[in-house]
């Protein structure tokens, strides 16, 4: 009986049987000694059901018992015994286990009569196993509890040992039978028991309350200790990856690991870098709060790792560690690398309304998303926008007539391919109609014959009309109730063709840039069918029975790509100043809310000219002021003189600029 | 005066936008130096406004060099790609031409002397190839002729300039 380790209470009883023949070779020709011995306890018994449940064939279990083997070969502490026992793995033999056989008159030796029942066992299969008479190798054996064999045969030498069951062995009645298809690890407990471990460090230190799974400090845990994880460096780093696979057999869904687990503490690790740790991020990507503090990285390259993982990283904490002192600027870089990063080290520093968009607003674009410019006349364009997607949704006959003459143009093309709304999880089917959508797509990049280019191009109101008519009903969001789903622009435009005649040359026109999303309905129940977004470039001049012409009208549709792009990215704060009537504004800007565009219906301050937003005044008030050095009382004044067209001021600047007094600019 | 038939028109229309669409989004991706060399040269026209009319991403400006500039100094890795697009014939004749001795236009000046609208649709993949943060965007642009009616230099005795221009754009990150 050698003896085995006894560090582990309750492991199950039973030594491990010396091999007969000391300098016997495993397949691999590697030394099979009695090196399971030197390991102890934990994993004595490892190969029978690793191998059983690889017999078995069903893949789940072959993955977890190569993951237990994983798990083993973490904690174990001598890797040989790993490297030598590794050929085992292969599946090519098969475990039988042997029982009745203590009774044997050759039990009495000091191996109980093992090593001549395995000569005894080779020698009969040998015999038995046809004309061939080719040689039966019993490769393993060992003994479990006090009367069982086990031994490993090559698999086509199985059927030949199993024909002895039932045969007397030195006058005694021996059992044999397949290992497989017993429970696994019924027969003891290195791998099991490994296991219960890394469940019981991860159970102790688990809160459901705060749903915190807290690994810190894991080199002061009494458990990891005991099991002398630490002890090595390959055990350091293998354990981490088993504990994450432990943790991740406890649910049954992603859902419930992810609501179960919002939050980890890697803190007081003695982290350098992530490579140890790297598998939490596979785990638990979803996870919003993490704590890396009391660690060693010493830069934010230490922990490019995780640079693309955790994209809803709420709060991450980072301090202690020497990446404060050497890069003072990380920060930054977290907001790059989280787009939904709201808090670092508990101080906030994203808003909440651009950590839930959870746009880019970190990488740092020389154009941020600003509110929309919409530089209107008369509220000729706002008129015309209202008007058009109404009629639109309701009476597309009667629009046609309305704004489009033999000279105006319409054509659409769908973009099958567009980005979908980031926000939305589900990926649904596009469900292009070949009839309705595809037919008369206008797409320049798929339609290259001039023909098809021409006939996809509709012209006077009969054919819009009856290409309108083509188009699946929709439903437009409202302009007004429901502006965040609306982005509108408007901007002059000249050289637009004069129906008079009058301007050889050409009148002022709009370009009218808008983007939004429709419902289409269906034709006869009108139910809805499919969300969709578009994108439609309008050129507008003088002319019709209402006063404006369409010129063209351009429409792009594609799938449903959200709203988050509408939404500027720079809250850009009104600059509060001594001028009463700008502080005024300031005020009244808050108020109204952003994002609104063209369809706020009642400017709240007079002073403003119709179709200029609140927004878009305050940033010409701005970008005035930037460009001409005036304070922003006389920056505004400017505007006003001009009738808030932007480059009219510029202009009017440049020709009242001698005059100005000192106190018009701001002082440097 | 001649006029031309609706085939020329679609051709002279599509063509000119496919050509300024594959070059000009090529520039952004890699050329940004040639950037400025796509719009018509700043001009002020007698209403005050300013030409050309770039309205980006809710920003105005009116000067390519600015622009070229910001995407030179300031623009981090973009790759754009259009995945749609679409063109129109805007104004069909921009300015008076004059007959020749035969009373007619020759067809390449009547092909020189429209505008174009354009409208398009793709996405830009932003600071790194392949992982970078992804962005659907939609540009429109009017193109008129490179002539010196426009402010332009033209396109020089070897044709070597470009033929389109843009006058006026509006780009959105749209998704």
């Amino acid at each position: 009986m050698v003896a085995r380790g006894s560090k582990k209470a309750g492991s199950s009883s039973g030594g491990i049987a010396k091999r007969r023949s000391a300098a016997r070779t495993d397949r691999d020709g590697d030394l099979v000694m009695d090196s399971a011995a030197k390991r102890g306890g934990i994993g004595k018994s490892r190969g029978s059901a690793g191998k059983g449940s690889e017999r078995g064939g069903k893949s789940a279990r072959v993955d977890s018992a190569s993951f237990q083997r994983e798990v083993l070969r973490h904690v174990a502490s001598n890797d040989r015994s790993m490297r030598n026992s590794a050929p085992t793995n292969r599946g090519q033999l098969e475990e039988l286990k042997i029982t009745g056989w203590t009774n044997s008159k050759a039990s009495n030796t000091n191996d109980r009569g093992v090593g001549s029942l395995i000569d005894w066992l080779e020698k009969k299969a040998k015999a038995k196993s046809g004309p061939s008479k080719k040689p039966v190798k019993i490769k393993k054996s060992r003994v479990e509890g006090d009367d069982t064999l086990i031994i490993s045969v090559p698999s086509e030498n199985v059927p030949v040992i199993l024909r002895m069951n039932g045969f007397a062995f030195a006058g005694a009645n021996i059992e044999i039978k397949r290992v497989s298809g017993e429970a696994e690890g019924s027969t003891g407990s290195g791998k099991e028991s490994t296991v219960q471990m890394l469940k019981g460090v991860l159970e102790r230190r688990y809160n459901p309350t705060t749903k915190l799974l807290d690994l810190s400090a894991l080199g002061q845990d009494q458990d990891l200790k005991a099991a002398q994880i630490f002890d090595s460096k390959s055990t350091t780093s293998k354990f981490f990856p088993a504990l994450m696979k432990v943790l991740d057999q406890q649910f049954k869904t992603a859902t419930e690991k992810q609501e179960a687990i919002e939050s980890v503490s890697l803190a007081h690790n003695d982290l350098p870098n992530l490579s140890a740790v790297t598998t939490l991020a596979q785990t638990l990507p979803q996870l919003r709060n993490l704590d890396l503090s009391h660690n060693a990285f010493k830069d934010t390259e230490s922990l490019s790792l995780w640079r693309r993982k955790f994209r809803n990283l709420d709060h991450l904490v980072i301090t202690n560690n020497p990446l404060e002192q050497a890069q003072p600027d990380y920060s930054k870089e977290f907001l790059k690398w989280y787009p939904k990063l709201r808090l670092l080290n508990t101080i906030q520093i994203r808003t909440d309304e651009e950590a839930a968009k959870g746009t880019s607003a970190s990488v740092e674009l020389p154009f941020p998303i600003r509110t929309p410019i919409f530089q209107d006349e008369g509220q000729i364009a706002e008129t015309f926008i209202r008007t058009f997607f109404t009629g639109f949704d309701a009476d597309r006959p009667t629009l046609a007539t309305m704004y489009y003459d033999s000279a105006s143009d319409f054509s659409f093309a769908v973009n099958t391919q567009a980005p979908r709304d980031p926000a939305s999880t589900a990926s649904a089917p596009q469900d292009w109609d070949p009839n309705a959508h595809i037919r008369s797509s206008r797409n320049l990049k798929k339609i290259q014959q001039l023909p098809a280019r021409q006939t996809r191009h509709f012209r006077g109101p009969e054919a819009v009309a009856k290409i309108w008519s083509q188009l699946p009903p929709t439903r437009h969001p409202d302009l007004a109730a429901q502006a965040r789903s609306w982005l509108v622009e408007c901007q002059s435009q000249p050289g637009v063709p004069d129906p008079t005649g009058q301007s050889p040359v050409g009148v002022d026109g709009f370009l009218i840039t808008i983007h939004g999303e429709f419902v289409e309905l269906d034709r006869d129940s009108k139910a809805e069918t499919k969300r969709r977004s578009f994108d439609r470039s309008f050129v507008i001049g003088p002319g019709g029975p209402t006063g404006v012409r369409v010129v063209n009208d351009m429409l792009t549709i594609r799938a449903y790509g959200g709203v988050q792009a509408f939404e500027p990215e720079t809250v850009e704060p009104f600059i509060t100043t001594a001028t009463a009537t700008a502080t005024a504004a300031a005020g009244a800007g808050a108020g109204a809310g952003s994002g609104s565009g063209v369809v706020d219906a009642t400017p709240p301050v007079p002073a403003l000219p119709p179709g200029v937003t609140l927004e878009a005044a305050e940033q010409m008030v701005l970008e005035v002021q930037k460009r001409t050095g005036m304070t922003v009382g006389y920056a505004k004044d400017c505007l006003e003189q001009v009738g808030w067209v932007f480059e009219s001021a510029l202009g009017a600047f440049e020709a009242v600029r001698a005059n100005l007094p000192p106190e018009a600019f701001v002082q440097q | 005066m001649g006029e031309l038939g609706e085939d020329v028109l679609t051709r002279v229309s599509t063509n000119a936008a496919e050509h300024f669409v594959d070059a000009y989004y090529n520039a952004l991706n890699g050329q940004r130096h040639t950037i400025s060399s796509f719009y018509v040269p700043m001009t002020v026209l007698p209403t005050g406004r300013a030409l050309p009319a770039i309205v980006y991403n809710g920003q105005t400006l009116s000067n390519p060099t600015e622009f070229q500039d910001s995407y030179q100094n300031q623009m981090p890795y973009t790759f754009f790609e259009v995945q749609s697009f679409n063109a129109h014939v805007m104004n069909p004749s921009l300015a008076p031409l004059t007959p020749d001795a035969t009373g007619k236009v020759k067809q390449k000046e009547l092909e020189e002397n429209m505008s174009i609208l354009v409208q398009v649709s793709g996405y830009v993949r932003l600071v790194e190839r392949g992982s970078g943060p992804m962005r659907g965007f939609s540009d429109t642009l009017v193109l008129v002729p490179n002539k010196a009616e426009v402010g332009a230099k033209g396109k020089g005795k070897a044709g070597e300039g470009r033929s389109w221009l843009a006058q006026s754009q509006n780009f959105r990150f749209v998704v």
